[in-house]
């Protein structure tokens, strides 16, 4: 007699209890049963017009901050990346935002509820706006905005004056005024979302960080210095993005809509005397890019091989990516190899060592790189990818004297 | 001086940036070739040197200095000795004064 493999008498035993039934699905109204469809309001830029939500709202984390609450925001940053429509193909699709039929009311599948938030830090906020953005172009169609009379003060006003409303094609927004002054908190201003595909946007945001620097009551004896800093090191920012972001072989790999540009915000901060800056792009991400030449590859997998034997760098992606954001913080290392190359990224850095305090942080695909004053080099891996990369500096002012 | 030739960045732009046109408009090729070069050859033909005034510059870009100065021995053949007595870097402000180190470390780096 053939003997019973383990798998086939774990099989017989269970029969044996618990009879030949199979345990029962749940069925799919019986599942659904606790949610029931509601009414949320949608503005699109016209009218609000009153739709049916078919799923709960997708709740983001209350702390929206990536220096704050890094990975539950990361988290919600690729869940947005992924659900939020950027597909070369959508256009043709034709896919709406809301779904219309004769006889029943319009309807959404879901949306981002921004009711509970506490902290909507500057960066988050602008990377939203740039997905929203790129979503736009790719469908054709304005992304309503879905309850946003019940948006928390700190959601509304931070997306209010980023720009959000307009970026998404809801311009003008005066409509929406009132609920922003209603709300707004006077003891922060964030910019005007800019956006450019080279340095040519530098002396705009020049003007925008000097409004700022106007808004803190900076003395102005330390203000223009302290400009042209911020205006080297941004500039160094919006450059790489022209060189290096959007090459030709990732615009077409890319299943996603490339606007091939860079996003850029700034907020200042009365409460602590902070001015953070923020530039971002969704392109090829330093880790990307570094290793694109063979002599690199090398040179990093043999000195990787000391640690770890049979080192092989494709089959590391995203593990080291934040060593990648290191490496290519250090002078004359860039993809091309050239030693007078590769000053932009450290030119970055170098903003927070003439200010009085502050940190610089990276982070690109997988990788994190923070540098802060007083502490020097933090680096991590990510759990998730953000899309592209996020340049941005928190800088600590002295107190003005005007 | 009236043995010098006065130019200034500012001229050319508050905001350069940049090593060429893909890094945009006011990039360092393009003051390099359209401003300095010719200013340089200028002044070792009428036997005077060149004084370029950092004033008024409202950013100082790696990109920018590296292209514009040290791509003057890359790219145009003057030697490191040729420029440190044809070319002066007038700082105009005591805060500027690291931005002229960093154009002579460029300069003394390129090859």
């Amino acid at each position: 007699m053939r003997k019973l493999s383990a798998r086939h008498h774990r099989l017989l035993v269970k029969k044996t209890r618990h009879g030949n039934k199979r345990k029962p699905r749940p069925k799919f109204q019986e599942s659904n049963s606790r949610f029931v469809p509601f009414e949320v309001e949608v503005w699109d830029g016209k009218d609000v017009e009153t739709v049916t939500c078919l799923n709960p709202a997708t709740k983001p984390p209350s702390v929206i901050c990536l220096n704050k609450n890094t990975d539950e925001t990361i988290r919600f940053l690729h869940h947005l990346s992924n659900s939020v429509s950027g597909l070369k193909t959508d256009k043709k699709k034709q896919t709406d935002w809301i779904d219309r039929k004769p006889n029943r009311p319009p309807q959404i599948k879901r949306y981002i509820g921004f009711e509970d938030i506490s902290v909507f830090a500057t960066a988050p906020a602008l990377i939203l706006a740039a997905t929203y953005e790129r979503a736009k172009i790719a469908t054709g169609k304005i992304p309503p905005a879905v309850n946003f009379p019940n948006w928390s003060p700190q959601a509304f006003q931070t997306l209010y004056e980023i720009g959000f409303f307009e970026i998404v094609g809801h311009a003008p927004a005066e409509k929406i005024k009132e609920v922003y002054v209603e709300k707004l908190d006077s003891s922060y201003k964030v910019s005007k979302t800019l956006r450019g595909a080279n340095a040519d946007g530098l002396e705009e945001a020049s003007d925008v960080i000097s409004e700022l620097l106007d808004y803190l009551s900076i003395d102005e004896a330390i203000c223009e210095d302290l400009i042209r800093d911020i205006n080297s090191a941004v500039s160094e920012a919006m450059i790489n993005v022209a060189r290096h972001a959007y090459g030709e072989s990732f615009i077409a790999q890319s299943l996603k809509v490339c606007l091939q540009q860079w996003w850029m915000s700034a907020k200042a901060d009365k409460s602590n005397n902070t001015l953070t800056i923020a530039v971002y792009d969704q392109g090829e991400t330093i880790p990307g890019t570094l290793p694109r030449r063979e002599w690199y590859k090398e040179k990093i997998e043999n000195a990787m091989r000391s640690v770890i034997p049979n080192f092989v760098y494709a089959s590391q992606h995203g593990t080291i990516d934040h060593e990648f954001i290191n490496y290519s913080m250090k002078k004359g290392k860039t993809q091309t190899g050239e030693a007078r190359r590769g000053l932009g990224l450290p030119q970055m850095q170098d903003l927070i060592d003439v200010c009085p305090d502050g940190t610089l942080s990276i982070l690109s695909r997988q990788g994190l790189y923070k540098y802060d004053k007083d502490i020097g080099v933090y680096k991590r891996r990510l759990e998730l990818e953000l899309e592209g990369t996020l340049v941005e500096w928190k800088l600590t002012l002295p107190r003005g004297a005007r | 001086m009236e043995d010098e030739i006065m130019i200034s960045v500012a001229d050319f732009s508050k905001y350069p940036s940049g090593r060429d046109a893909q890094d945009g408009s006011f990039n360092g090729e393009k003051y390099r070739t359209t401003v300095l070069e010719p200013a340089l050859q200028r002044a070792i033909s009428d036997k005077k040197i060149v004084c370029v005034s950092l004033k008024g510059v409202m950013s100082f870009g790696s990109s920018f200095l590296e292209e514009a100065f040290g791509g003057l021995v890359r790219k145009e053949g003057f030697t490191k000795e040729q420029l440190k007595d044809i070319l002066r870097i007038d700082p105009g402000k005591p805060n500027l004064t690291r931005y002229q180190k960093t154009i002579w470390t460029y300069i003394q780096n390129a090859k």
